[in-house]
């Protein structure tokens, strides 16, 4: 089977394994003191276990070009609004592997750090899957607080400024100059680096 | 100036509530990450090494070289977090001192492949050194986060030193350099065969 046809099979593949694998999750939860929606969005950009991973998604989809940077923009923010909703309200009980975002993290990593180029097809899978499982994540973080959903829209605005922004100056940068994109495939090793680090945190308990 | 003086007044009077959150440890986890690679010289003489040898190999051993040995270390602090034994650990990472050095001093231009091997051998010995070294308590993926990215800098220091090869007095500067290093390395494995 062609590579470009396999790639969205093994992502699919991976996503049912790891939604078919419920283990505890861990929540932690920011108090800005200025409401449900600046709380949503200070626990998105503190949630650093969610953010990296992300960081990544959103670096790949800079380094794949303008088309690939405005489908992550487009694609990512309603799916994971969508995810983290569904979970909050109607799968309040749900937990996902509390090692998800950190395989999600050395995954993404390494895909960045590699620097090989992906269909266009192949990444909007990958962006929908990661979008699932990290809106899936938050979802069940806040589950059963008040203001749920509006803590999940105001997570869903900070996630809308680091998609727009990050691919866009990666795309930006990675233009000028070749060894800024070089640059990009280092923090995409350091990434998966931190991934790898956490999974040893995390399997040591 | 008063009205200017009465709108800070008013600025400052009128409080807002504080941005406070309850992800204790955050900043204490990047710290002591951070300082970590940085308070061994054994590590950072062989993490400079790296970035060295990448200046004088050239692209793209530049870049590869710094990009492996972080991933590889890596790879080493999750074996020593999750409890897989390596012998002889702070012996290696002397031998990487030295061998690293050594690569420097006399501008080893071995295949890219066996550049990338010995780097990520011994960046094993580092990794897991600290991953059993990691402290309880602390912040876990934000003292990753500060470990990687001092290692990262370290390379970057190396690399930014090499940049001396540029001239013939810098070229050999960064193998003086290299005979240091290897010199620590040297002293190290004394220390730890002692």
């Amino acid at each position: 089977m062609p590579m470009h046809r396999t790639w969205p099979i093994l992502i699919a593949a991976l996503g049912l394994a790891l939604g078919l694998f419920p283990l505890s999750a861990f929540a932690h939860l920011v108090s800005t003191g200025l409401g449900p929606v600046y709380d949503g969005f200070g626990h998105f950009l503190l949630s650093l276990e969610d953010l990296l991973p992300l960081l990544a998604l959103m670096i790949l989809g800079g380094m794949h070009g303008e088309v690939a940077g405005r489908r992550a923009m487009l694609v990512l923010p309603p799916v994971w609004l969508l995810a983290a909703l569904v979970t909050a309200l109607a799968f309040q009980a749900a937990s996902l592997p509390v090692f998800v975002s950190t395989l999600l993290t050395i995954g993404l990593g390494i895909l960045v750090s590699l620097d090989r180029r992906m269909p266009l097809a192949g990444l909007t899978v990958l962006i929908l899957f990661v979008a699932t499982l990290s809106g899936q994540s938050t979802g069940i973080a806040l589950a059963g607080q008040a203001g749920s959903v509006l803590m999940i829209l105001g997570s869903t605005a900070a996630l809308f400024v680091v998609a727009t922004l990050v691919p866009a100056l990666v795309l930006k940068i990675s233009s000028r100059a070749p060894w800024l994109r070089i640059a990009m495939r280092v923090f995409g090793s350091w990434i998966a680096g931190v991934g790898l680090l956490m999974l040893g945190w995390q399997l040591r308990g | 100036m008063k009205q200017k003086f009465a709108l800070l007044l008013l600025a400052v009077m009128a409080c807002s509530p504080a941005w406070g959150h309850a992800e204790a440890g955050q900043v204490s986890g990047f710290m002591s990450g951070f300082v970590h690679p940085v308070s061994g010289m054994d590590h950072v003489l062989a993490m400079v090494a790296v970035g060295l040898w990448g200046a004088q190999l050239g692209n793209p051993a530049l870049w590869l070289l710094p990009v492996t040995f972080p991933l590889v270390m890596a790879f080493g602090g999750f074996l020593g977090l999750i409890g897989v034994p390596l012998p002889a650990t702070e012996i290696g990472i002397a031998l990487s001192g030295i061998m690293l050095g050594l690569m420097v001093a006399t501008q080893a231009r071995p295949p890219l492949w066996s550049a990338i091997f010995l780097v990520a051998v011994f960046a094993i010995f580092h990794g897991h050194a600290h991953g059993t070294e990691l402290p309880e308590g602390a912040s876990g993926l934000t003292y990753s986060i500060g470990f990687v990215m001092a290692t990262g800098l370290l390379h970057a220091s190396g690399i930014a030193i090499g940049l001396l090869q540029r001239w013939p007095q810098g070229k050999l500067a960064v193998r003086g350099l290299g005979c240091m290093v290897s010199l620590g390395g040297a002293y190290f494995l004394f220390g730890a065969l002692a």
